[in-house]
């Protein structure tokens, strides 16, 4: 039996292949959900992007709060995934990121910005006041 | 009989004059967009000139858009907040609920065309996921929209699609592509222009390009199909007078307010059919 000559040279293994900006999002999405007890989720929406871009969104979800969503970012990229558009939509500002070093360092800026920390704050404070007014109700139906 | 009035106070504060508008036209549903002062300055001043408390809930969630209501806090829920659009579910005492949507997009000083398509489409995206997530469209979106009515972001099928009839809105929607596109009922098409009922416009603006319109009307109220039943035309208002003070002089917007008029729009939800 005669060996079939490789003329691909190394193909890339699965392990090396290069995380998507959406999976950065979504990872980022899950530490919230968690650190928050599911009481707000972080959710990873995938947009209608032209037909050469794709896009997603990273909103926080109040579930006890009729659903409400409060939106955080959207990032748009090409195919060959960089380099990626960032829209700030707390502020209206966009960045362009050139690789995956600039990519998450912006996504931090935004993630740890003043608005989005007062945002959670709020949210959680409404939730648990929320709760608490719930809880008192049906202790006094009770 | 929600009355909702929405005004750019292009950070002049106005208070008194905002006021007197809410005590004047009984307002329910006061909508602000760049209203430079604090809301409890607001709150305070509507308090002192109405009789009523407004209340400020919420706020804190809005980039770009400030709201006022004269109901209980239980009546009021969030919905969805962005950049340039904030959205309330309001549950009055009487009557459905609605969906109140402020809107505040970026002017034409801060955004090309693109941008402003682009900032449109999104916002009518959040608006429709809110309305299924809620059940209903009885959606009334109102606020500066930076962009005239015949301007793509708002008669684009992918965008507002603000229809200039509401023969044409209450057909619901139409095909485009394959994917349905719901209507909007934009009245402000008629509020254009020295022909129509009140001023030509909401903004008045003057520089020596080839192609000047003078007048636009970037704020507007845009109301879907399963709220016409509580619309009426002559429910729509582009006020140019706070009490006996005029916002206009010699034909032209004053510049001792601020350099948008307000709108007003009166809804009666209480109506058998919605």
């Amino acid at each position: 039996m005669s060996s079939v000559k490789n003329m691909w040279g190394e193909l890339p293994k699965t392990e090396e292949l290069p995380d998507l900006p959406i999976k950065v999002l979504k990872e980022q999405g899950s530490l919230l959900t968690e650190a928050t007890d599911g009481t707000l989720i972080g959710e990873v929406a995938v947009l209608n992007g032209d037909s050469s871009k794709f896009r997603a969104a990273l909103r926080i979800k109040a579930p006890s709060l009729n659903n409400y969503i409060f939106s955080i970012l959207q990032i748009e990229y090409p195919l060959m995934i960089y380099p990626v558009d960032i829209v700030d939509q707390t502020v209206n500002r966009r960045s362009i990121c050139k690789n995956l070093k600039e990519y998450e360092e912006r996504l931090e800026q935004v993630l740890s910005s003043d608005r989005v920390k007062s945002v959670i704050l709020a949210l959680l404070a409404q939730i648990s006041a929320n709760t608490s007014l719930e809880d008192a109700y049906e202790a006094a139906g009770r | 009989m929600p009355t909702v009035l929405f005004w750019n106070l292009n950070r002049r504060g106005l208070t008194e004059e905002v006021s007197q508008l809410c005590r004047i036209h009984s307002v329910d549903i006061l909508v602000l967009a760049e209203a430079g002062l604090s809301d409890l300055k607001f709150q305070r001043q509507l308090s002192r000139e109405t009789g009523s408390a407004y209340i400020a809930p919420y706020n804190e969630l809005s980039s770009r858009i400030r709201f006022f209501f004269r109901y209980p806090s239980e009546s009021i829920r969030p919905a969805a907040d962005s950049y340039g659009l904030s959205i309330r579910e309001i549950r009055p005492p009487l009557g459905r609920s609605v969906l109140i949507a402020g809107v505040h997009l970026s002017s034409k000083r801060h955004a090309d065309r693109e941008e402003q398509l682009f900032q449109a489409r999104d916002a009518v995206a959040k608006i429709a996921e809110t309305e299924e997530n809620l059940g209903h469209s009885r959606t009334l979106v109102i606020g500066d929209f930076n962009m005239n009515p015949f301007e793509g972001g708002l008669v684009d099928a992918d965008s507002f699609h603000g229809v200039m009839t509401m023969h044409i809105a209450q057909k619901q929607d139409r095909n485009v592509r394959k994917m349905k596109r719901k209507f909007f009922y934009n009245p402000m098409w008629s509020r254009m222009g020295d022909g129509s009922e009140g001023p030509a416009g909401t903004y008045y603006y003057q520089r020596s390009r080839n192609r000047e319109f003078f007048w636009h009307t970037f704020d507007q109220a845009l109301i879907r199909p399963a709220l016409l039943p509580s619309f009426r035309r002559e429910n729509l208002k582009i006020l140019t007078a706070v009490g006996s003070r005029s916002l206009l002089t010699e034909g032209e917007i004053s510049s001792g307010y601020s350099d948008h008029l307000p709108i007003m729009i009166e809804l009666t939800t209480e109506l058998e059919g919605l």
